[in-house]
């Protein structure tokens, strides 16, 4: 879902850097302050920031003949909800940016703005709308499933916007179901694997008596 | 300690090895890159990585950045496990 260095119009790049920085900012200090109410939650943030390094370090083969990584968002947004979610990608992309060549600075706004907010806040939703009626890692699932689908989506939207295949809106939808498809393939098993993950760590997080039933994703 | 550091050699030989294994897949990133290039083959790229490493370079920090993932990750479950979060030894 990294859109590579350059891959971007001018314009785009600004307009989605403009839209990331205050979800970044308020993600900041969101986690300053989580980081500072105990070293329980200092410690959670932790185990978060580093599964998301993990999981998106995973380049996985798939059958298409592609490959692609998780994102590792879901357990974060679970625990800590979006607004932390959207300052642990940052330094996860800016890493990935620097050393690795995978995205890039000027396209850093799109892929923050992809993965660490809408993809997470949706995931989020689909979290909360989920949760009364089931489990706590089921819902967990559902969560990381939607938001790793839902980070490609928006790229897919994004890239759509900057190649639009005509001038009209029906033009920027059509060539962002095309963007999608180069995806889906790819992107659908791994969703279903981060979940799978994602859950497997807040199970085992419960079973540690770390998280208190009743606080997760309300933490944020 | 030394669990975390065995858990990070792991995770990052596994990264690793996927990562060159994946080595002749096209990632997805590089296909929708093609795609753009099919769709606007006038675009004209004007920013490009100030620096990139080779293949093997990229498996390597790819397996750096997973492995001190896991490092961490085991270090901080070691703190949660412990009964207040800030073991000593952790």
């Amino acid at each position: 879902m990294h859109i590579m260095e350059g891959f971007l119009p001018p314009v785009w790049a600004v307009v989605w850097t403009v839209l990331a920085l205050p979800f970044v900012a308020y993600g900041a200090r969101r986690t300053l302050s989580a980081v500072r109410t105990d070293p329980r939650t200092k410690a959670l943030v932790a185990v978060c920031a580093a599964f998301v390094f993990v999981l998106s370090a995973l380049k996985l083969p798939s059958v298409a003949g592609s490959s692609s990584h998780p994102t590792g968002t879901g357990l974060i947004v679970v625990l800590f909800g979006p607004a932390v979610t959207a300052f642990v990608s940052v330094v996860v992309l800016l890493y990935q940016a620097l050393l690795l060549a995978h995205g890039g600075v000027t396209t850093l706004g799109a892929n923050v703005l992809s993965m660490g907010v809408v993809g997470p806040f949706v995931g989020w939703t689909a979290y909360r709308l989920v949760r009364p009626r089931l489990s706590l890692e089921r819902s967990t699932f559902v969560a990381a499933a939607v938001t790793d689908w839902t980070t490609y989506l928006v790229t897919s939207f994004q890239l759509g916007l900057a190649f639009p295949a005509g001038a009209d809106p029906g033009g920027v939808l059509a060539s962002a179901l095309d963007f999608a498809a180069v995806f889906t393939v790819t992107q659908l098993p791994i969703g279903v694997l981060e979940g799978l993950l994602a859950a497997a760590m807040v199970g085992y997080l419960c079973r540690l008596d770390t998280l208190d039933g009743s606080r997760v994703g309300v933490a944020s | 300690m030394r669990r975390s550091l065995l858990l990070g050699g792991v995770v990052a030989a596994v990264v690793f090895l996927l990562a060159t294994a994946g080595g002749d897949l096209a990632g997805t990133d590089g296909q929708a890159v093609a795609e753009i290039e099919e769709r606007s083959p006038t675009y004209d790229r004007w920013a490009t990585p100030a620096w990139a490493p080779d293949a093997t370079g990229e498996a390597l920090l790819f397996a750096l950045q997973g492995g001190v993932g896991a490092v961490l990750l085991g270090r901080y479950l070691d703190r949660l496990r412990a009964s207040d979060g800030d073991a000593p030894d952790a």
